[in-house]
């Protein structure tokens, strides 16, 4: 047994292929890890919206029923699931602090390779600030 | 805003006692008078919420202007101290408020600067000319604050209390038969019209979710139905100097939105969208009215459903004070800060006018005033739904202000808000596709709008 709490960030907006994370996942959820699941609205202007904070927990609503979705197809059991709202990398690292996560197992970087230079990815920030190991996983 | 989505469970409990009918009927008559009912208004017509914002504006406008410093001030500062200083924000309100990305947090410092330079007249020439800064900050801004004000705390009474949920199971069958869509569509595009964008926007997803929209139903009924709403088309037409003609403004805004939803879901992208649901989802019925009920028993059952769920009285002031709060300090320096980008792009480079040069002779073709100055607002509208109105509002032919202002709300993808929403919701549209529709409701809209100003407005 061990005492590894695992947190997982996932980007419910994508249709990456998650075959080489779950099967990492597996792995330590079979050595008895707690996996927790989490997914981040990224910010969005509502500009029109005379209801915005509305309409952001309904964008939350739909990643949480979409996370539910990536964990229902996980081949091990989620622990918990998590959905926040805001910039990406710090909720993570907020998440990772509040449920005491010993890793942070982190898809790499999706964007186009300029897009990411110029504006970083949220893994290699993730990586930079984190308390705990981060490992993140190339495709 | 409470989830109508939740509306499915409250509805299988039937509270008709007395004082649910009034939580569902006072709210309810409260908002459609408020946003619906017309009233004299100077020499013409309007509805009460433009007479209140019209008296916020000539009563408090000196508040109003020094309001949007102290805003935008407050913003930038606490937003740098929270995101890149040394302050820990300790309540999710205060990390949802104040702690942004490199972008917003640019965005809203960007905005206090434009605003403390106009508002002092300290700044160049480029920030406060009456086309940069006098319409962002001075005209825009100000009508915004007042708007919001009252949005906040009016619109809910709409959109809370079951009058979307009565109306909108009055119009399912029409939108069956019209637009060959389920007639829960017809909820979800009233959420835009009578709440906001994005908010119906994100309705119609989570009815695709729960396996009641196809794919193609789903991407037909944002695309089509998520109109701006009633509010802002206001602050649009008193932008553009046309609040003396709204409700035929209004009606016009109403019959190219009917117009595009007609032949909209019959042509590509939408027509070759799968009619596919999504997958793992099992019942795709909807209930929006059910077997052997009236549409007025429809109607009134998910209307009290609603209202059994709304906030109190104490919620509803709480919900429309965060709001409004969440709005002033987190999106209004924003606003203010692409506003004027925008505007100064428009009138010191020749970016959109080489963007927009294409339709120019079109616009001449048709017989419309000052073509070259109207149109880069058919081409701006795709980034944010303001802009045609700010750049067409130095514009001096009253028709074409009024194709503009058409222009602004009905072409209705912006891919600052729901343009952004749309790519995020994975139904099957990419920047292309939105891009497509977009200059197919502006093909359809320009015509009708310039024949109806033609011949039927003015």
């Amino acid at each position: 047994m061990t005492s590894e709490t695992v947190l997982v960030p996932i980007n419910v907006g994508s249709e990456t292929d998650r075959a080489a994370l779950f099967a990492q996942l597996a792995e330590r959820a079979g050595r008895g890890a707690t996996i927790v699941f989490m997914t981040v609205v990224p910010e969005i202007y509502l500009a029109t919206d005379t209801d915005p904070k509305g309409t952001i927990e309904a964008m939350q609503e739909q990643a949480g029923v979409r996370l539910a979705d990536v964990a229902e197809a996980a081949p091990f059991k989620v622990d918990r699931q998590v959905v926040r709202y805001g910039p990406v990398a710090p909720a993570i690292l907020d998440v990772a602090a509040e449920i005491g996560a010993t890793l942070i197992l982190i898809n790499a970087r999706q964007k186009g390779r300029a897009v990411a230079y110029a504006l970083g990815s949220v893994a290699s920030r993730v990586a930079n600030h984190a308390a705990c190991s981060v490992m993140v996983l190339r495709h | 805003m409470t989830n109508p989505g939740n509306v499915a469970a409250a509805a299988q409990s039937d509270d008709r006692s007395t004082s649910n009918w009034l939580k569902f009927i006072i709210p309810s008559t409260l908002g459609a008078a408020l946003f619906l009912m017309p009233v004299p208004g100077g020499d013409t017509w309007t509805i009460p919420f433009g007479v209140m914002v019209d008296w916020l504006n000539g009563n408090f406008g000196a508040l109003l202007k020094w309001a949007l410093v102290v805003v935008t001030m407050a913003s930038a500062v606490l937003t740098l101290w929270y995101s890149y200083g040394p302050g820990k924000p300790s309540t999710p309100m205060m990390v949802q408020y104040f702690r942004t990305t490199a972008v917003w947090t640019g965005l809203r410092c960007l905005g206090a600067v434009f605003t403390v330079l106009y508002t002092t007249g300290t700044g160049p020439e480029w920030i406060i000319s009456g086309a940069t800064g006098g319409t962002v900050v001075g005209a825009l801004m100000t009508n915004l604050l007042a708007l919001f004000a009252l949005a906040s705390f009016g619109l809910p009474l709409l959109s809370d209390y079951g009058f979307m949920e009565f109306v909108g199971a009055l119009l399912s069958k029409s939108f069956h038969f019209l637009f060959r869509l389920p007639g829960r569509s017809a909820i979800d595009g009233l959420a835009s019209w009578l709440g906001a964008a994005a908010l119906g926007v994100m309705l119609t997803v989570q009815q695709y979710d729960k396996g009641v929209y196809t794919t193609r139903e789903a991407a037909v009924v944002a695309t089509n139905f998520s109109i701006v709403s009633i509010p802002f088309c206001y602050v649009i037409a008193k932008l553009v100097g046309l609040s003396d003609v709204f409700f035929a403004y209004y009606g016009c805004v109403l019959i190219i939105g009917f117009v595009c939803a007609l032949i909209l879901p019959r042509i590509p992208p939408l027509s070759r969208l799968p009619d596919d649901y999504k997958a793992g989802t099992t019942n795709h019925i909807d209930a929006t009215v059910r077997e052997g009920e009236t549409l007025v028993q429809a109607g009134t059952r998910l209307g009290l459903a609603r209202a059994r769920i709304a906030p109190n009285f104490p919620e509803f002031i709480k919900n429309g004070f965060d709001n409004l709060v969440f709005m002033w300090f987190s999106l209004v320096p924003a606003t203010v800060a692409i506003a004027m980008i925008a505007l100064v792009l428009v009138e010191y480079t020749p970016v959109f006018h080489w963007l927009s040069a294409p339709f120019v002779p079109i616009l001449n073709w048709a017989g419309l005033a000052e073509a070259e100055a109207a149109a880069p607002s058919l081409v701006v509208g795709f980034a944010d739904m303001y802009l045609p109105a700010l750049i067409g509002k130095s514009i001096e032919s009253q028709e074409t202000r009024f194709l503009v202002a058409i222009l602004s709300v009905s072409q209705l993808i912006y891919m600052s808000e729901v343009g952004a929403i749309l790519l995020r919701a994975n139904l099957g549209l990419n920047v292309g596709h939105l891009a497509m529709i977009f200059v197919i409701r502006t093909i359809i809209a320009t015509p009708i709008a310039i024949f109806l100003a033609h011949y039927v407005v003015f």
